[in-house]
């Protein structure tokens, strides 16, 4: 797996073009006090990045020779759930610093709370979308892949919309009511333990996928 | 070190099914014409197709019990794919090292100046050559002790060929443990490396054969109708018929060298033993 890491940020390297922009832009944002964008904005980035270099493998046959090294299909599935991990982690940070050196020049106190929640949140997404993306890809190719996704965010964002007009008058605040009586502990671990299950479907149905594929 | 038995792969209006050995020490060619199923019997015992039915022992475990310091011991070089061509030399070596703890940084590095392959130089603006001398390079340079190698010196001119082949050489004249299974539709390529051959029709192996033995007693007779009719054909493995008369392959030179004087008995070269193989009428 260790192979198939430094194989990614070998591949990465070439994106450097890309990484100065996503420092202005987190910059930027900072700047322009959208603090919450900023983790946001650079976590997808880091997850698309991540997910992304299953295309350099795809090119010319690219898996035919990968699956000739001493790596299994397994571990492939493992190194891009990892390499999302870190990329997004990097991303947090890049994010962190910028906030806390702009929240120390304007002498303005840090916003631990805001952070901690956006974060959460932030991570929450991007590996929710890191465990969609990649077993698509892996079925269905980086071209199709794109289209699929966006047609699987597309439904879940149609499906929630629907359930909000079903349910009867009131729920929401109901709802809301309910996780403000919830402690930020709870909530944070309900959610852990929700995105850590949708990482361990995403794994399987990816290891499952890879393994009946030809290459 | 490499079994295969009845390797059953079926796609529609193709069915392969083979069975081979292959002993250390050995180089093994594997000759057929396209569509014969050459690719898909390696890309079976590389476990990158799943065989329908059938076994595939290597080192002597069977290839679905391998774990990745097994086939860290497995060279390959197939067609039409390889390193990123987004890739170097240098991001080769990092990686290379990761992947296998036999890996030779040094022979790589020297044999890359030897091959004229550039280090920092991205391998998609290699030149056909030197993306054929980089695959077999990758293949020899972690100690592997089985190199699987599907058309290698495919588009190479004659001096990229002859390095490639000399870096073959050298790979086994390191170890006398080591094998290789290589295909080729350079027949010249394989005879000068191969102690062995299986050749490959239909999905099916029709014929196999020491270089040796197959340089020294196989042979074209050409002939007309009349010396035809008169020639004592036990030993004839293969009739095709010519312009000028017919061709046959025997695996009996002496045999007919000796009793037919008069009679055209060559030397049968690859290409010709591959012609009267796979066109001649089975007599």
């Amino acid at each position: 797996m260790k192979g198939l890491l430094i194989k990614d940020f070998c591949l990465l390297k070439n994106q450097k073009r890309v990484l100065p922009i996503v420092l202005l832009l987190a910059v930027w944002f900072t700047v322009m006090h959208q603090d919450s964008f900023a983790f946001t904005f650079i976590g997808m980035m880091m997850t698309i990045l991540a997910v992304g270099t299953h295309s350099y493998d795809e090119v010319n046959n690219g898996f035919t020779f990968l699956f000739t090294l001493p790596v299994s299909r397994r571990s492939y599935v493992k190194e891009k759930f990892l390499l999302s991990g870190i990329l997004l982690c990097l991303g947090m940070l890049l994010s962190f610093v910028c906030l806390l050196v702009a929240k120390t020049v304007e002498k303005v106190p840090f916003p631990a709370s805001e952070v901690g929640l956006t974060v959460v949140l932030t991570v929450a997404v991007c590996l929710i979308s890191a465990a969609v993306l990649i077993p698509v890809r892996i079925r269905y190719g980086s071209e199709s892949g794109r289209i699929i996704f966006m047609v699987v965010f597309a439904v879940m964002a149609m499906v929630l919309v629907l359930i909000g007009r079903l349910l009867p008058a009131g729920s929401e605040e109901k709802a809301a009511q309910f996780f403000a009586g919830l402690s930020p502990a709870v909530l944070v671990a309900v959610l852990a333990v929700a995105v850590v299950v949708i990482l361990l479907i995403g794994y399987c149905v990816s290891v499952k996928w890879i393994e009946k594929k030809e290459y | 070190m490499l079994k295969l038995e009845h390797l059953k792969k079926s796609y529609p209006g193709f069915l392969l099914d083979c069975s081979l050995s292959i002993e250390p020490g050995q180089i093994t060619g594997i000759i057929g014409p396209n569509g014969a199923g050459k690719s898909t019997m390696f890309k079976s015992i590389l476990g990158l197709v799943h065989p329908d039915s059938g076994s595939i022992r290597l080192f002597g475990k069977d290839l679905r019990e391998l774990q990745d310091v097994d086939r860290a011991k497995l060279g390959a070089a197939l067609a039409e794919t390889g390193l990123s061509g987004e890739l170097t030399v240098e991001d080769a070596v990092r990686i290379l090292r990761a992947f296998y703890p036999a890996f030779d940084e040094a022979f790589f590095r020297r044999k890359c100046d030897e091959l004229g392959l550039p280090r920092d130089k991205q391998i998609k603006n290699f030149s056909t050559g030197m993306k054929a001398k980089l695959k077999v390079l990758v293949a020899v340079s972690h100690k592997a002790q089985l190199l699987i190698l599907d058309e290698p010196t495919a588009g190479l001119d004659v001096l990229a060929r002859d390095q490639t082949l000399s870096l073959l050489r050298e790979y086994m004249e390191q170890d006398d443990q080591r094998a290789i299974l290589i295909s080729s539709h350079i027949s010249n390529d394989l005879e000068s490396i191969c102690d062995d051959f299986y050749m490959l029709n239909d999905g099916r192996i029709v014929f196999h054969e020491d270089t040796d033995k197959l340089m020294s007693d196989y042979a074209i007779i050409k002939l007309d109708e009349e010396q035809l009719s008169a020639l004592d054909q036990r030993y004839i493995l293969r009739r095709l018929k010519e312009n000028y008369g017919y061709r046959l392959l025997t695996d009996q030179r002496r045999y007919y060298r000796e009793n037919y004087p008069n009679l055209v008995v060559e030397r049968a070269s690859m290409d010709e033993f591959i012609m009267l193989m796979l066109k001649g009428e089975a007599l």
